[in-house]
């Protein structure tokens, strides 16, 4: 890395800036998330990443990046990568479970390849441990949600986490029972045990015991990648984005997503109207039906928008100041270059 | 019509809750009909104008209902509904911490929302499942498969089991996309993922908020159409004669489908 530009970070900077891009499908956060890398990247000259955590695996095929989650770098100053489950689990299970006989142990047990790409809330770990890795290496890291409130699951993952540390099941269950195995007892006067015997088979039990006894520090790692990410999450230097397109459906689902970001503790910084539509000029030669339609549009838009900024300023609003914008994408006449980051600047600087 | 239970995904913000919604107007004219989200915004319900509640069913009419079922209602479901655990074993099950440990291994939430769409789909004629977006959707539909990896037993096998029977006899998917490349493409995607799953099949493809067609080429919108049209035409071929096709049109209130062509 003697090549690279020093980061804001190595001059001092405490850590890299996070930008979350959230809002539900198909409203643009690919998208914008590339093209604010692009802003970021060249005219700002921030050393950039984009991340992907979108299961659909759109950034992959849009910027041509690495399935199994390589950091690629696309042109100077900018990189990009898409979450891959499987390799992240197995980079971390090599650097948290140094001694090789047990790891093999653990990779030949049949709990493990479905815990890599199944695993309850993987890919919200993963992505955490991705981001983690990179924190010293970049200003900023622009992240790139799943849908909806499936984002909110991964920034409240460090929560889930805690909460299984905190009601110890592993000493109460897992290691009786995994030495209990060990010496041929597995039967324990142990009520949760008797009950998961006959949840999941005394045979699978014996394996998922085993499986999580010697997952303990890989869990443990988790949680404290986790517990890191929380403090960031709440850092003043991060942002969080939330993008909808001009109908109610799709703006009532970003209202949640707010809301849901302030039951976190967390709040949004702006929220965009992407694909919206450039106001005609009047000359052109449009149907009455186009018209009307085109009307309605431009309606919605407006509203959409007289709605969040009332909603701004009423007693109880949960995002005091975040701005609105709005991105014109499109036009019933061709557009000129639309430059999407400039539309939003104020988000980060 | 025979029982469905019917499986809606599709690309994000492609419109899955809408035609969700428009289906069950259809069908729930003459049978009875429930839809099953699992979602924490309530979409479906606020599509019909309700206040959503968690786990309990929303009436909309008398033959028709909605259901948004929470990861703990699933799990309560299956504990309930799944075998009779004295109470002792019952509250030890119920326990936060048990519940967090569940919610950690490998694919149980997904199955336990699968058993939960078997068991809401029993006193009804037919439940569709407003499901998840492309990746998410496939990731739950290959969890039997991938648990059949596993040896379970106990009554977590016999519901892998159960789930994977009712899969294969029952349900069927419908992929909802738009009238555009990128989204069909995807849909391309998500529908070879399906079948390779050799699970349901997919008897039909929506597309959503497809231009109500000026055909008069005097005014300049007929390019949006006659743009639609060739997609329409380009990917048609791939789909074969056993896909049913539905359209709905941009509307507001949403159009009702209409079979293409």
């Amino acid at each position: 890395m003697s090549d690279r530009n020093p980061t804001l970070v190595d001059r001092g900077l405490p850590m890299s800036r996070l930008l979350f891009m959230m809002g539900p499908g198909g409203v643009g956060k690919t998208t914008l998330s590339v093209l604010h890398g692009f802003y970021y990247a060249r005219h700002q000259k921030w050393k950039t990443l984009v991340l992907s955590i979108d299961p659909s695996k759109r950034l992959a095929s849009e910027l041509n990046l690495d399935l199994t989650g390589n950091i690629r770098t696309i042109e100077t100053n900018l990189d990009a990568a898409i979450l891959d489950q499987k390799t992240i689990f197995d980079q971390m299970l090599e650097k948290l479970i140094p001694d090789h006989k047990i790891r093999s142990r653990l990779q030949n047990n049949p709990l493990y390849e479905a815990s890599s790409q199944h695993f309850g809330g993987a890919v919200e770990y993963m992505a955490l441990v991705k981001m983690e890795q990179n924190l010293q290496n970049y200003d900023l890291i622009i992240v790139d949600t799943p849908p909806d409130l499936h984002a909110i699951d991964f920034l409240s993952r460090p929560e889930i986490l805690a909460q299984f540390f905190e009601h110890k099941i592993f000493s109460w269950l897992i290691k009786p029972a995994y030495f209990a195995a060990k010496l041929g007892i597995m039967r324990i006067g142990n009520q949760a045990f008797a009950a998961l015997t006959k949840i999941v088979g005394s045979k699978a039990l014996g394996d998922l015991i085993d499986f999580l006894y010697h997952m303990m520090p890989f869990i443990e790692g988790f949680h404290d990648i986790a517990e890191k990410m929380r403090v960031h999450f709440h850092s003043p230097l991060t942002r969080y984005m939330i993008i909808h397109r001009p109908d109610w459906p799709s703006y009532k689902s970003a209202l949640a997503l707010n809301q849901a970001l302030s039951n976190i503790g967390l709040k949004a910084n702006a929220l965009v109207q992407n694909q919206a539509m450039a106001i005609p000029t009047g000359k052109e030669n449009f149907h009455p039906k186009d018209l009307e339609f085109f009307h309605q549009i431009l309606e919605t838009q407006k509203s959409i928008e007289d709605h969040w900024k009332s909603h701004q300023s009423t007693p109880t609003n949960i995002s005091p100041g975040a701005p609105f914008h709005r991105i014109e994408t499109w036009s019933p006449i061709p557009l000129g270059n639309i430059n999407h980051a400039e539309m939003v600047l104020d988000i980060m600087l | 019509m025979p029982k469905k239970v019917v499986f809606i995904t599709g690309k994000g913000g492609v419109g899955k809750t809408t035609v969700t919604c428009q289906l069950a107007k259809q069908w729930s004219g003459s049978a009875r009909c429930r839809i099953l989200e699992q979602s924490l915004d309530h979409s479906v319900a606020h599509t019909f104008q309700q206040n959503g509640v968690f786990d309990q069913h929303t009436p909309i009419h008398e033959r028709l209902d909605t259901i948004n079922v929470s990861p703990m209602g699933c799990y309560q479901s299956f504990l309930k509904h799944e075998f009779q655990l004295n109470r002792a074993f019952l509250s030890v099950m119920q326990s936060k911490g048990m519940y967090s440990m569940v919610r950690m291994l490998p694919g149980v939430f997904e199955l336990l929302l699968l058993g939960r769409i078997i068991f809401e789909s029993k006193d009804v004629d037919h439940l569709i499942f407003d499901g998840y977006s492309s990746g998410h959707f496939l990731k739950v539909l290959s969890t039997p498969n991938a648990l059949s990896k596993i040896k379970l037993g106990g009554r977590i096998q016999e519901l892998v089991d159960k789930i994977v029977i009712f899969l294969k006899e029952h349900c069927e998917v419908y992929v909802v996309s738009l009238l555009e490349n990128y989204a069909l493409d995807e849909t391309q995607e998500l529908s070879k993922g399906i079948l390779a799953l050799n699970l349901c099949p997919i008897n039909r493809i929506v597309l959503n908020r497809v231009y109500y067609g000026t055909t008069d080429i005097q005014y300049q919108c007929n390019h949006f159409y006659q743009e639609q049209q060739n997609i329409l035409e380009k990917y048609v071929q791939n789909w074969g004669s056993n896909i049913d096709i539905g359209i709905c049109r941009i509307a507001t209130p949403p159009s009702s489908i209409e079979v293409y062509p």
